[in-house]
């Protein structure tokens, strides 16, 4: 079961790319996109439509008209801004919308707020969805294939927009089925490549923090102390002198 | 002793003249006492009507009663009872009030405050007079020689037409109480009060004068507080119309009136002329010998001002004389400049915060955050390389809209951090390993409010100027640590230095006020304008070894900036 999505913009370009680049189908979404509010009301009053993403600033209609027009029809409304202004979340909290995401759009902006959406929608229509083993497994396998290769930069979002999940959704799943969080994850990652860099004396020991994703020494110290009972330093002297 | 004389003299000039405006004031304050006498004690009259207004079955009562005599109904009875009840409390508060009549035109009886039906005599005077009412007047006044109740009184007669029906509320006061009531309103002045209805016919008079009032002619007094001549006599004249009842009144004073009132205040005048000569003698002495204390201590102030030492002494404090004048002028005149001082700096902060305004508004940023979105759909396009202009784009969005946000509204040294954080992202793209960023941040610092953009563009210099140029890899480290009340910030870069010509140099550079010189010399006004001088950057670098920027943030400055944004 897919939900319909309405994509207003009036860039063209911004609306069909939203559109077509986000994996709407993968996150139980179909996409449609304009690049007129009166088009879009038009559609909007001919089919059903579930949820409204809409920019606020357009000529002609602009996005709150639009809201006020489709407010009785049960529609779950999210805004599209490109700064933040007072004016317009005045509006958006008369208006009752669901929410609001800055330009410009990241993925993981889109499978926050539209995970949200999902859960409220598949609640309301009262669909549980079962998933098969293989399909937990792969979700697992991608996030560690991502947390090795990135565990410098690696950020839930990221891993997030990878299987097309909410950040929030992800890590409930890894704690639920696998029973570790993806922080504790990464932590478990970063502290082997730190011990790994350690024993290799062409790293030196001050950059070893940076290598592995800590922008303050001090606090990778202290998590190496914690997981190692031991200093960085200590044991790489440790690991010099057994060689 | 001749000054003394002369301001006796003039002393009494301005008594008498005094005396002759209070007479003037008494004489306007009667005016208006029985003016808003007459609307007190008659209003009545108006109750009466304002009840039949509110109420038109009490007319239809009426009506019925005084069609029918003596056969009334059960509800006409009960509106009867509350009319009855009404006029009797008039009739008890206000002795003067001899009776009030109801009458509806066409009939022949009229009801009478005496709780009966009266048939309409030809012969009473009161109806005579209504007969003759102008059609198009709704108020009348009138005085009546009734000799049916009491022999010889006179009657001052009111009528006003009833507002929704054909009819008329008469009431009359009997002009012997009521002016016994009136000479308690005269007795300072011991005028003479005359009332005359708008036609300028005289309806009455009551006072000491009363012959002389009779004569006056009424339609002469235009002005208010003027002198008349009547009857030989000189009056200080004063009036004023009631429009409630079309009433004129005018008040008189007599001449004689002021000379008695001066000749009261004769003996007083005598004792302040001795007592003026004696203190006269007597403080010449005290002043000249205080004078001299006071001069000696004003030169020791200017003395001591002139060393930087103030005297404490609050403005609010009262100047008891004309030394403690000068001193507070002085005083003031110092206090005074501070605050151009300040008003000065202030005056320079609005313009930088409006400069840095219409930097922002010369770029529409629905235009900019739109082309970021293109940009990074299209880098979408391009498929999975793409990951990093997507980030950069994010990264960058997130720069501006912080950048732009208003640069007045506070902020935690946490999203400062954070921002830099995006900053050095994108440089990053650009220098890869070739730098390493470490930042040492004491965790309870992270709440402090600062203001925007006040790390960024000393880490942008530790970078472009730095390390860039370091063949080896550099090292940057932001520290901030929290020492003896205050937040010390420090960035250390290990990149190329300065020499000591290059350092003095950007010290000087920093150092002006300049809105045009960004960067560095940007936040070094910052500093200053927002924490004081003591905030300023301090700059230390050695050739080949690397720089370290710094500056420190008393704490107790952070929370009043906090609590001023």
């Amino acid at each position: 079961m897919s939900y319909t999505v309405v994509i207003v913009d009036d860039e063209k370009m911004i609306s069909e790319g939203i559109a077509s680049l986000f994996p709407w189908n993968q996150i139980g979404f179909q996409a449609v996109s304009f690049s007129d509010a009166r088009l879009a009301l038009g559609y909007i009053k001919s089919n059903h439509v579930d949820v409204l993403l809409s920019d606020i600033e357009m000529p002609g209609m602009n996005g709150i008209e639009l809201c006020e027009e489709v407010k009785d029809l049960g529609i779950i409304v999210v805004f599209i801004s490109s700064h933040q202004n007072y004016d317009y979340f005045r509006s958006a909290i008369q208006y009752h919308i669901e929410d609001y995401i800055l330009k410009p759009i990241k993925s993981s902006d889109i499978l926050q707020c539209f995970g949200k959406i999902k859960d409220k929608l598949d609640a309301v229509n009262k669909i549980d969805e079962a998933k098969p083993e293989s399909y937990y497994d792969n979700i697992r396998k991608s996030v560690e294939q991502y947390l090795e290769k990135e565990y410098k930069d690696a950020k839930l979002e990221q891993a997030a927009v990878l299987v097309n999940l909410s950040p929030a959704y992800l890590s409930k799943l890894l704690r639920d089925k696998f029973g570790t969080g993806f922080s504790d994850w990464l932590l478990e990652i970063r502290m082997k490549k730190a011990a790994g860099m350690l024993t290799d004396v062409n790293y030196k020991s001050y950059d070893i923090a940076y290598y592995i994703g800590y922008d303050n020494p001090k606090s990778f110290s202290r998590a190496f102390k914690n997981y190692y009972g031991m200093t960085p330093m200590e044991y790489r002297s440790g690991k010099i002198k057994q060689d | 002793m001749l000054p003394v004389l002369i301001i006796s003299a003039i002393s009494i000039g301005i008594t008498s003249s005094f005396i002759s405006d209070a007479l003037d004031r008494s004489g306007e304050e009667t005016v208006k006492a029985v003016s808003n006498n007459v609307n007190l004690s008659l209003s009545n009259i108006l109750q009466q009507n304002s009840q039949f207004a509110n109420n038109p079955y009490m007319i239809l009562s009426l009506k019925r009663i005084l069609a029918n005599g003596d056969h009334i109904m059960y509800s006409d009875a009960i509106n009867i009872r509350s009319i009855n009840a009404s006029l009797k409390s008039i009739m008890s508060t206000y002795q003067y009030v001899s009776s009030v009549y109801l009458y509806l035109d066409g009939y022949e009886s009229y009801y009478t405050s005496s709780q009966r039906i009266e048939k309409i005599n030809d012969s009473d005077i009161w109806w005579q007079e209504y007969q003759n009412m102008a059609e198009d007047e709704d108020t009348m006044a009138v005085v009546l020689d009734d000799n049916k109740n009491k022999p010889d009184s006179r009657y001052l007669t009111l009528y006003q037409r009833m507002p929704l029906y054909s009819g008329v509320v008469v009431m009359t006061i009997d002009l012997d109480e009521y002016g016994s009531m009136l000479d308690s309103l005269t007795t300072n002045t011991r005028g003479t009060i005359v009332f005359a209805n708008l036609s300028h016919q005289l309806l009455f008079c009551r006072g000491q004068n009363s012959e002389d009032a009779a004569n006056i002619d009424i339609s002469d007094i235009a002005e208010d507080g003027r002198w008349m001549r009547i009857n030989g006599n000189n009056y200080l004249v004063h009036q004023t119309i009631n429009d409630n009842y079309n009433i004129q009144i005018v008040y008189i004073i007599p001449a004689v009136m002021l000379l008695n009132n001066m000749m009261a205040y004769i003996p007083l005048m005598l004792l302040i002329i001795a007592a003026g000569i004696i203190s006269a003698m007597a403080s010449a002495y005290v002043t000249t010998k205080r004078n001299f204390n006071y001069i000696n201590y004003i030169v020791m102030v200017l003395a001591d001002a002139e060393n930087g030492r103030y005297p404490e002494i609050t403005e609010s404090e009262k100047a008891n004389d004309e030394y403690d004048l000068i001193l507070n002028n002085i005083i003031r005149l110092h206090l005074k400049t501070e605050k151009l001082n300040n008003e000065l700096e202030q005056k320079r902060h609005a313009e930088e915060v409006a400069s840095l305004t219409a930097l922002q508004a010369q770029i529409n940023p629905h235009f900019m955050f739109n082309t970021l979105q293109m940009i990074q759909i299209e880098a979408v396009k391009g498929g999975q390389q793409a990951e990093g202009v997507i980030q950069m784009t994010s990264d960058l969005a997130d720069i501006m809209k912080y950048a732009l946000s208003d640069p007045l509204c506070p902020i935690t040294l946490n999203e400062e951090i954070a921002y830099l954080k995006k900053y050095v992202a994108i440089q990053k793209r650009r220098f890869g390993d070739r730098f390493i960023i470490y930042y040492e941040v004491e965790e309870q610092m992270y709440e402090f409010p600062v203001f925007r953009l006040m790390l960024q563009p000393i880490i942008e210099n530790a970078i472009l100027h730095g390390v860039r140029y370091k063949d080896e890899r550099g090292y940057i480290k932001l520290v901030i640590f929290r020492r003896n009340g205050n937040i010390m910030f420090r960035v250390f870069d290990s990149g190329v230095g300065m020499s000591r010509e290059r350092l003095k140099q950007v010290r000087e550079s920093i150092g002006s006020f300049n809105i045009h010189n960004i960067g560095l010399s940007n936040v070094n006004n910052r500093l200053k304008l927002y924490y004081g001088e003591q905030s300023a950057l301090t700059i230390i670098s050695a050739k080949g070894e690397g720089t370290i920027v710094k500056f420190s943030i008393p704490e107790d400055k952070i929370q009043i900036q906090a609590t001023k944004s």
